[in-house]
């Protein structure tokens, strides 16, 4: 009975998202409101349909429903109840399912947020966003259907055989329970981490975000209203979708990093890659809408980067769910490759014709000019360019490169570490030297000299922060380099803010504390902005320590010996436990201790989990700000009570990536919370100021 | 890409979209292509690559020159467990028919050294010809994604039975057995 | 006294010349580290992106086994990592190392660079040089907001 609720909640939600597309595209085009509010609701309709179908899911999940083959192949007998949860997003179907209910819970928002202010837009984004949940429903429903169960039926030569089916077959029965609940398989043990529970909703939050601002984007070409309302409508969207994005990718990181056990936290894998791409040019358009939204210009490009962002989304969906490529982290190969194949070539196609179509018509024409070198536009076109090239030799290693070796040399390429450290590097250093000289950059023009002179106070900042790397012990040329960069873009973000502070406690004698609070009230986009960029510079820190000085040892030690890692660390093997955990896996527990400087400073217990599929190792780890000591015990050899081989990482300043990563969190969510309605006094004032027009805008 | 249209807007509209609407269909074109050949494994009734295999003793051995006899391929590495398990079934395979035609043929997959391999051969007293596999060309031409793998090809060379895993001397001598048997009848 | 110096120095030679005959191999201590500094370079051959020193399938030990026998064997960290390029392709390091298909990874990027770069060049160029499609008016976007922070910025002048 509950199997077949979840089917029906599903095909009814199919049914709803195909009706609204009909009934949007009749409704805008012949102009009958009636239509497009009945397609309205039908879209809003499809959230409370996959709502009861997770629901669903979570219950069979819960009470052990193993006669359904998804239950079985995530979950058994001995599952923890939250594992049991969160296994609803574990596996491809769940995961599809999990998918398409967020993308009807931000189409929902999406309604009812906006339906007042775009009423021109909302047919076609009610068409477009529901084509998107069309197709992944059509997925769930026909090809990964999570709601399939298993059945005996008795055949006329009197045995038994098992079928798989979404309703009961004729003359079908269930299976024992005994039997069933011996055959479930359990969660993929490497997916039994806090980061791996949460970083697939943050990324699918993310993934599924970008829908909504491409939706408009298309509902803009489709109208022809090609204002910057679809701009304005998506702001928020896309900084949302950004947000969630760049959580899933730092969680993901953080995953790799406890669970995977190689002492890192960005492998350049494919996988991880496809996930950034969406990243990188969304992080692009989020910066070169500004430009549209204050001088009208850049209509055509801001329109090609939501379409690259969404393609993006997609593609990486594709690839890492049809085995277009093999990594550790792909799902195993179905059938969905080629249907998404499909989805992904003809969206992407659609959506380019019709760029193009609007503007054969003429109809994207730019408003304003350039006005000089030194402009914010200029800025934020060459930060477009920086992010774009990022995203081409990222697609190009990880996919452009070895396809083309494989097709057309017919030899199969890895382009791992080796070229991405070559490649990228040098990308990154002119992201973050944009990134401080832009906030000081006006709109319109600025001159040389105004900018250096906005440039010093930062610049000596800089170099102070330099003189203190250089006499904390770092004397690494590159190191240096990448510091100054990286930090000189903190700084402006930092001296930025001050200024605007410090002008505010001028003009209005506040004390700096309200000032500063004031400033961010007053413009949030702006200085939650800065904060983002603050929140990045930490992680640009924590990742050029962590890659450029990670120390790597590895080595047998006998119980009770030490092994020296450098001149400051060493590492003690204490003791050696085997222990059973709840769920009935083995772990070989070893306690060492951490040296430092002959002084104890910690004391750790890296294991081994001896799951049926594989063993996994779990590393212990000393953290502090100023490195992590993170020790292994090496799965592949041998370990007794006697002797053990371990291997120590000490990755410095890796914690600075997870620091950076809550900073610019919290900087999004300033850009994205509402304004408040600036009080009638502060207009009347600065009314004359208006023609001047030295717009200081963000 | 799109830059090089924004730029030629000017001169010629349509030139740009043209070119642009044709680099992104070879684009998607390409990953396409890609998408297919990559989950396209050698299924039953294609043609079998053909290759040329230096064995451990030391003699050429050619596809090519066995047209007309039926061909068992298996991949296999001393590292791989399911390889020690299937072992001695083949090599019974090869007792039972190599005087009816059949030949086997081992390849090794991702080996570090020869001498692994030869105490493998050593280790289940394999007879049928084996061969290691330089640069992996042969096991790429058949798209193997691990080991073991096996592949029985029909006498015209076409490729009958694939099999991605583990196989025994049941099911292997019942195909052998339907494929002596329509020879016979042919 | 001179025989006895004879005596030493033939004995002192014949320590020497058996000392030669038989050549003591020095044997080469080959760490972890050593075995996982050559590793690093080279990839899984069965998962594929896998780095080999991070990777615990059964091949990839095999493969460590053997960088370890070579490196005792006195290779050197190249020849050891010609050597599996040589029996297992390209594929096994980070960058190809036939000089086409490396050609093929580094340019790749470099020229989407160069031509980025140049496009966005003109592209700005040419920007601000056309005239304005529209007569310049008064800002349009411009709100309360920013006229606000130019007043600022006027403050800051002083």
């Amino acid at each position: 009975m509950l199997a077949e609720i979840g089917v029906v909640a599903l095909g009814l939600a199919f049914i709803a998202s195909m009706y609204a597309i009909v009934a949007a595209i009749y409704g805008g085009r012949t102009h009958q409101e009636r239509w497009v509010i009945s397609a309205r609701n039908a879209a809003i309709a499809t959230f409370p349909l996959m709502l009861i179908a997770c629901l669903v899911l979570v219950i069979a999940l819960m009470n052990g429903e193993y006669q359904i083959n998804y239950v079985r192949a995530t979950t058994d007998p001995s599952t923890p109840d939250f594992y049991r949860f969160t296994a609803l997003w574990g596996s491809q179907e769940g995961s599809l399912l999990f998918w398409s209910s967020i993308m009807s819970l931000f189409a929902m928002l999406a309604m009812l947020i906006n339906w007042h202010n775009e009423r021109r837009l909302m047919p076609y984004v009610i068409a477009y966003s529901m084509a998107t949940l069309a197709f992944f429903l059509f997925l769930s429903l026909f090809l990964e259907n999570p709601f399939e169960r298993v059945w005996l039926t008795l055949g006329e030569d009197g045995q038994t055989r098992v079928v798989d089916s979404l309703f009961i077959p004729p003359n079908a029965f269930p299976p024992t329970l005994e039997s069933l609940a011996a055959d479930a398989r359990g969660l993929n043990p490497l997916l039994r981490h806090f980061g791996m529970i949460i970083h697939p909703p943050m990324l699918y939050l993310g993934f599924v975000g970008f829908t909504i601002p491409f939706a408009f984007a298309m509902a803009a070409l489709a109208s022809g209203d090609l204002s910057t309302n679809w701009i304005k409508a998506t702001r928020r969207w896309t900084l949302v979708a950004w947000l969630f994005l760049s959580l899933g990718l730092i969680l993901g990181g953080r995953w790799a990093y406890d669970v995977l056990g190689w002492g890192g936290y960005w492998g350049w894998d494919p996988v991880e890659n496809a996930a950034f791409l969406p990243w990188l040019i969304g992080t692009a358009f989020l910066h070169s809408v500004m430009i549209q939204e204050k001088r009208g210009m850049l209509k055509v490009w801001n329109m090609f980067l939501i379409i690259g962002t969404f393609s993006a989304v997609m593609f990486g969906t594709f690839a890492t769910r049809s085995g277009l490529i093999e990594s550790v982290h792909s799902f195993a190969r179905s059938e969905i490759g080629l249907p998404m194949f499909i989805f992904w070539a003809g969206i992407t196609l659609v959506s380019v014709s019709m760029i193009i179509w609007r503007w054969n018509r003429g109809e994207l024409q730019d408003e304003h000019h350039f006005a000089g070198w030194f402009s914010r536009e200029t800025m934020f076109v060459l930060n477009n360019i920086v992010f774009i090239v990022l995203a081409v030799a990222i697609f190009w290693g990880s996919f452009g490169a070895p396809i083309i070796s494989e097709l057309f040399a017919g030899e199969e390429i890895t382009l791992g570490t080796d070229y991405f450290m070559r490649v990228t590097p040098p990308l990154f250093a002119l992201m973050y030297i944009l990134m401080g000289v832009a906030p000081i950059s006006a709109w319109g023009a600025t001159s040389i000299n105004r900018m250096g002179r906005a440039m010093v106070i930062p610049l000596m900042l800089t170099f102070l922060t330099l003189v203190l790397i250089v006499l904390l012990g770092t004397r690494h040329l590159v190191a240096l380099v990448a510091y100054g960069v990286v930090s000189l873009a903190g700084w402006v973000a930092v001296y930025e803010t001050y200024r605007g502070m410090m002008a505010r406690v001028r003009t209005r004698h506040e004390n700096p504390l309200v000032a500063l609070i004031a400033l961010f009230t007053r413009n949030r986009r702006r200085y939650g902005g800065y904060i983002v960029h603050l929140g990045i510079v930490v992680i640009g820190i924590g990742i050029i320590g962590s890659t450029l000085f990670q120390i790597e040892r590895q080595g047998l030690i006998l119980r009770g010996e030490t092994l020296q890692i450098n001149d400051e660390y060493a590492l003690r093997f204490d003791d050696f436990t085997v222990a059973q955990a709840n769920d009935g896996r083995i772990m070989d527990i070893a306690t060492v201790t951490v040296i430092r400087n002959n002084k104890e400073i910690a004391q750790l217990q890296p294991r081994i989990d001896q799951f049926p599929s594989m063993p996994m190792s779990i590393a212990g780890a000393h953290s502090t700000l100023e490195n992590d000591f993170y020790v292994l015990l090496v799965p592949w050899e041998n370990i007794s009570a006697e002797s053990a081989i371990f291997k120590v990482y000490i990755n410095p300043l890796v914690n600075l990536v997870w620091w950076g990563g809550l900073i610019l969190i919290l900087g999004t969510i300033i850009s994205v919370y509402p304004n408040d309605k600036i009080p009638v006094r502060v207009r009347s004032t600065v009314q004359p100021q208006l023609a001047t027009g030295a717009a200081w805008g963000d | 890409m799109e830059m090089i249209t924004e730029q030629k807007r000017r001169f010629s509209l349509s030139l740009g979209s043209i070119v642009l609407m044709l680099g992104i269909l070879s684009f998607v074109g390409v990953i396409g292509w890609a998408y297919i050949e990559q989950n396209r494994t050698l299924g039953e009734n294609r043609p079998a690559p053909t290759f040329t295999l230096t064995t451990f003793d030391g003699e050429e051995f050619d596809l090519e020159d066995y047209r007309g006899q039926i061909v068992v391929l298996n991949f296999w590495a001393s590292w791989c467990a399911p390889c020690h398990a299937e072992a001695p079934d083949l090599q019974r395979i090869h007792e039972r028919y190599a005087e009816r035609g059949v030949v086997l043929v081992g390849i090794t997959y991702s080996e570090t050294s020869v001498e692994d391999s030869l105490n493998f051969i050593e280790q289940y007293g394999l007879t049928y010809r084996n061969g290691a596999d330089p640069r992996m060309r042969i096991a790429d031409s058949y798209r193997i994604t691990g080991v073991p793998e096996t592949f029985v090809i029909r006498q015209d060379g076409k490729i009958v039975k694939y099999y991605p895993g583990s196989i025994n001397e049941t099911i292997l001598s019942n195909v052998l057995e339907t494929l002596l048997a329509e020879d016979n009848a042919s | 006294m001179g025989r006895l110096i004879i005596i030493l120095l033939s004995f002192l030679i014949s320590i020497v010349v058996l000392a030669q005959d038989e050549p003591q191999p020095t044997p080469i201590v080959v760490t972890y580290d050593d075995v996982n500094a050559v590793a690093q370079q080279l990839y899984c051959p069965v998962c594929e992106n896998e780095p080999l020193h991070t990777c615990g399938a059964p091949a990839c030990v095999q493969w460590r086994e053997e960088i370890r026998e070579q490196l005792a064997a006195g290779r050197t960290s190249e020849q050891i990592v010609d050597y599996f390029v040589t029996n297992y392709g390209d594929r096994v390091v980070g960058i190809p190392q036939d000089d086409g298909l490396r050609l093929l990874s580094i340019a790749g990027p470099l020229v989407v660079l160069i031509l980025g770069g140049l496009l966005g060049f003109f592209a700005i160029q040419r920007w601000r040089n056309t005239r304005p499609m529209q007569p310049h008016t008064q800002h349009p976007t411009t709100t309360e907001d920013e006229s606000y922070r130019s007043q600022l910025e006027q403050d800051l002048r002083l």
